[in-house]
């Protein structure tokens, strides 16, 4: 009898801390043994090394709210052409478009420059780098996608995990009308799956840093 | 005097259900409550009473004890006590000036404050409770149970009545203020099943009146439901914190110390602060991208203007023109009365005419077609009267 309130406030402030700690970083790169954690979603690293803790709303009880209370999302600069390049991100990266969007393949810069070229509906601009890395580097900050800089490829980030059924349907519409990303050409495709962890671990520092 | 928003509320509670209780003694004591201080004054008289002992009171005395009320407003509510029978002569003759007072009405006031409260409910669990405890009472007999019965048949359906009626026909401000008549509902239900099912245990041959108790049970669920649907579709944007005046929210926020209002996000669970996309955003920005792309690809051209809307025009001209030159097969003009016989039937004719029509009609194509007076007559042509007339050429 005794035992089992004290492992219910037990289990409450485990769930507690890691609440805390996800409300201050966002999610969060962990240990695979990590026992799981109540309203977090796993969303597990393809090579399987580390698991992404993502906080999960019910629905109905995630940024929508704010719309209902009129209360100012948070801010983003350029929302617009951010938005713009996740949608990219998700046309060049989720390439089995019938299973779900994680954790989806590795794109690169040069795909996202020719989808972005096609959208627009004209040749490349010397602008639109810019436009486009910023993009990737706000994206990678707030873990919507993974963005490996020096290589210059860019992953479907673990928030992606929270699509329903119905966000990937809309998104599936979406890819269908943005232009159809070239092939991906990796810059070590030997060496990809010992590359990979390397930066995906130094971006779960980066991001706790932040 | 420091009258909050919530003590008025609490204040109008009150006053709603002596009204109801008292609406038809005071109807004919000519003095209605229209004031919650009235319900003191009552209250204030009747505690001179208790206070006065074995001896009764006068009216001059009972005004000097209710001295923080205004004099004739206690006279006033002596007259209406005494008039319904709560106060009364110490001993029935004229000029006799004690009183005193009934303690049924005292009763009934701490009972009504005590309902103004929790709404009724508390003393609906109670009720409920007793006759559960009466039916499975040994010595019970089976028309104390049907009694039972219909005694709690008729509270749910005097409550699912005056929630459904509330519900269909007034507004949203009222159905709230009257929430508590939905309030705590499943644990009534519970408890009044458990009676029902006490009594059909024991006497089955009480099933009718068992059925017409299960009937306003449902009836009192289904009134809960559709209350709490129209409550709840009202409250919408602010989700349910709409059923609480956003007083008692500010009211929580400033007087809780800081464990309370700790203990309120505990167990939930926050996203750090962080832009969202949803996918509707992101088709929205997609779609305004490429607005604006296309819109910087194609600037105004002129010749390309003059050739576009053409096409509907310029067919349309071409297969006049195309007909007319059929017609006329090569001559400068043509007998009207030469093409109507060629068609064969009026049919065919009529639509070949409004064709030369439509090109002697036509301000880009040079064709004329003349009628003059004559009138051919065969009644062995295809069409036995056609007008004289001649389709030709022109040259402008």
């Amino acid at each position: 009898m005794s035992t089992q309130p004290s492992e219910a406030v037990e289990r409450r402030l485990y769930n507690a801390l890691w609440w805390a700690k996800v409300q201050s970083a966002g999610p969060l790169a962990v240990e695979s043994d990590t026992p799981a954690v109540a309203g977090l979603t796993r969303a597990a690293e393809p090579d399987g090394s580390t698991v992404w803790l993502v906080p999960t709303m019910p629905s109905g009880a995630g940024h929508a709210v704010l719309d209902e209370l009129g209360t100012p999302p948070v801010a983003v600069e350029q929302p617009n052409e951010t938005a713009r390049v996740l949608s990219i991100v998700v046309a060049c990266c989720w390439t089995d478009r019938s299973g779900t969007a994680w954790p989806g393949a590795i794109g690169t810069l040069t795909q996202v420059r020719a989808v972005y070229a096609g959208m627009r509906g004209r040749a490349e601009q010397s602008s639109d780098l810019t436009l486009i890395i910023g993009s990737l580097r706000r994206l990678h900050a707030t873990h919507w996608i993974r963005w490996n800089e020096k290589a210059g490829e860019v992953r479907l980030g673990p928030r992606v995990i929270n699509w329903t059924a119905a966000d990937q349907a809309t998104l599936r519409d979406l890819c269908r009308h943005l232009p159809d990303p070239p092939a991906a050409v990796l810059t070590t495709a030997a060496d990809e799956s010992e590359a990979e962890p390397l930066p995906a671990s130094d971006d779960g520092q980066e991001a706790g840093d932040e | 005097m420091d009258a909050t928003l919530l003590d008025a509320e609490a204040e109008a509670a009150v006053l709603r259900v002596y009204r109801q209780v008292f609406a038809v003694l005071a109807r004919e004591a000519g003095a209605m409550i229209v004031d919650p201080e009235l319900l003191d004054a009552d209250q204030a008289i009747l505690d001179a009473f208790a206070e006065a002992g074995s001896d009764g009171l006068t009216v001059e005395q009972a005004t000097l004890a209710c001295r923080s009320y205004p004099h004739d407003v206690i006279v006033r509510r002596f007259e209406v006590l005494r008039q319904y029978g709560a106060i009364t002569k110490l001993v029935d003759r004229p000029n006799e000036l004690r009183h005193r007072a009934a303690f049924a009405p005292y009763v009934m006031l701490m009972f009504l404050r005590r309902m103004s409260v929790q709404g009724g409910q508390g003393e609906l669990h109670q009720l409920l409770t007793l006759e559960a405890h009466s039916v499975s009472d040994p010595k019970a007999t089976e028309d104390q149970g049907l009694a039972s019965l219909q005694r709690l048949t008729k509270v749910f359906r005097l409550l699912g009545n005056e929630l459904a009626i509330l519900v269909s026909t007034s507004t949203t401000a009222q159905l709230r203020e009257n929430a508590q008549l939905a309030w705590g509902n499943e644990r009534l239900i519970e408890q009044a099943e458990k009676v029902h099912r006490i009594v059909l245990d024991r006497w089955p041959t009480l099933h009718r009146a068992c059925t017409s108790l299960r009937m306003s049970l449902a009836a009192y669920a289904d009134a809960v439901q559709l209350a709490a649907g129209r409550l709840v579709e009202r409250a919408g944007t602010t989700r349910a914190l709409g059923l609480l005046p956003s007083e008692t929210w500010v009211t929580f926020t400033r007087g809780s110390e800081p464990d309370v209002l700790a203990a309120v996000l505990d167990g939930l669970l926050f996203d750090a602060a962080s832009p969202d996309f949803s996918p509707q955003t992101m088709v929205e920005a997609v779609e305004t991208g490429r607005r604006s792309g296309t819109a910087r690809m194609a600037p105004p051209r002129p010749t390309s203007d003059v050739e576009a809307p053409e096409s509907a025009a310029a067919t349309d001209r071409e297969e006049l023109r195309a007909e007319a030159e059929r017609v006329l097969a090569g001559r400068p003009s043509v007998e009207i009365v030469e093409v109507v016989d060629d068609a064969g039937d009026w049919v065919t004719a009529r639509r070949v005419l409004a064709e030369l029509t439509a090109a002697h009609l036509h301000d880009e194509l040079d064709y004329e077609l003349v009628w003059s007076d004559g009138m051919r007559i065969d009644p062995s042509a295809g069409t036995p009267w056609a007008t004289e007339g001649v389709f030709r050429k022109v040259s402008r």
